[in-house]
């Protein structure tokens, strides 16, 4: 692994269920909208578990849902995305 | 990949309510205690565990200040039915647009006849913290889980079936010798500092709680929940606790309400009922025939309340 590890915010309540999840931002006390995981969403969410970094997210997800070329996309927007509302640092 | 537009399921939303309000809380240095539901689940404690509401018992010092915070971050109180406004017994019902499940808001709960704050501290004290929604959130001791469970069943029997299964799972699941005695002396000493023991009345004999000792004078709070349980907490009991406030010029017109309200603020007391003047009239019928079956209890209810034991 060479890049930064990626792991999700301690300001999050997380309810994780065998085929979804969601999370709720506690920063946010003034917005509370809750963010509904499933999918390709879901899966990445569980590859984040701050030791492995994009590159190893990647495969771990190609791992379980198909390949590495196919959900690198994905999961660069995704976590962009994520990182973007500092779900994850 | 899905959105955070997708409709939050009851289940998962309960969970992040509990955990959002601690943080509300917190971020007030308020302190909260989570009732019911989860307190419930952890200790095993029998009682309804799957809930629409996240109910939370908050130190009666900051009980407005959270209420206020969750105001301003968009959650605003369930409108009452006009007339219902001092059922809730002192607690308010918050919802928000998105939420499936309500903030059931407390800053004491109904048959602790010690003051709000004696029995927040005793609560408190004994507190425990779990994990929710991935969060620490805290909850009472078993002993003040199991009290709230009794006074919570209290309050629905006779009147509901319910209430009383659930008292006997109570003592199914503590009584006959199953709680030591240093618990069982532990559960009575918090029943006696709380105020509880003349609510219970002998409830919960089986798990070491001891009977009321005529210690307590018969106060109007003790007298106003003996009433309460006589009537199984219907609505009936409450109708007629406000038609005996009312002068009695003003009583006609408000029996006239109660027989037969009008369509805007039935439906706001029963927001389940379907679009169309049949249906609510319908539902009109319903609650009369309720109202009619329910009302011999809750007229002895009323004797109840005014006798002195």
């Amino acid at each position: 692994m060479t890049g930064r590890a990626i792991r999700r915010s301690s300001e999050l309540a997380v309810v994780e269920r065998p085929d979804h999840a969601v999370i709720l931002d506690l920063r946010l006390l003034d917005k509370p909208d809750p963010m509904h995981l499933d999918g390709t969403a879901l899966a990445i969410w569980r590859a984040i578990d701050g030791q492995r970094d994009r590159t190893a997210i990647v495969a771990a997800v190609a791992s379980v849902r198909v390949s590495s070329e196919d959900v690198e996309p994905d999961v660069a927007s995704f976590l962009d995305d994520l990182e973007r509302r500092g779900l994850i640092v | 990949m899905d959105g955070p537009t997708r409709r939050l399921a009851i289940a998962d939303a309960t969970p992040l309510a509990h955990a959002y309000a601690h943080a509300v809380a917190a971020s007030l240095g308020v302190r909260m205690l989570s009732i019911k539901g989860p307190a419930a689940e952890y200790h095993e404690v029998p009682g309804p565990h799957v809930s629409a509401d996240a109910d939370l018992l908050i130190d009666p010092a900051g009980f407005s200040l959270v209420v206020d915070r969750l105001r301003v971050a968009g959650w605003r109180e369930r409108p009452p039915m006009a007339g219902t406004e001092d059922w809730s017994e002192h607690s308010i019902t918050l919802i928000r647009d998105g939420w499936p499940c309500d903030l059931g808001l407390h800053d004491r709960f109904p048959g602790f006849l010690e003051p709000p704050g004696v029995v927040f501290e005793a609560l408190w004290r004994d507190r425990l913290p779990i994990e929710v929604a991935g969060r620490s959130v805290d909850i009472p001791s078993r002993d003040g889980t199991i009290l709230i469970a009794a006074l919570h069943a209290l309050r629905r029997w006779p009147g509901f079936a319910r209430g009383g299964a659930e008292l006997a799972e109570l003592r199914t699941r503590f009584g006959a010798g199953r709680l030591g005695a240093s618990d069982q002396a532990s559960l009575d000493a918090l029943a006696r500092e709380t105020g509880c023991i003349e609510s219970l009345d002998g409830a919960l004999r089986d798990l070491g709680v001891t009977d009321a000792t005529g210690s307590r004078r018969d106060d109007p709070p003790l007298r106003a929940w003996r009433a309460r349980v006589a009537a199984g907490g219907t609505g009936t009991h409450f109708w007629l606790r406000r038609l005996e406030r009312l002068p009695w010029r003003e009583r006609p017109r408000a029996l006239a309400y109660i027989i037969w309200p009008d369509e805007e603020n039935l439906r706001r007391a029963h927001p389940w009922i379907a679009p169309g003047r049949r249906a609510a009239d319908r539902e009109r019928l319903a609650r009369l025939g309720r109202g009619a079956r329910n009302l011999p209890v809750a007229v002895w209810a009323r004797v109840v309340a005014r006798r002195p034991r």
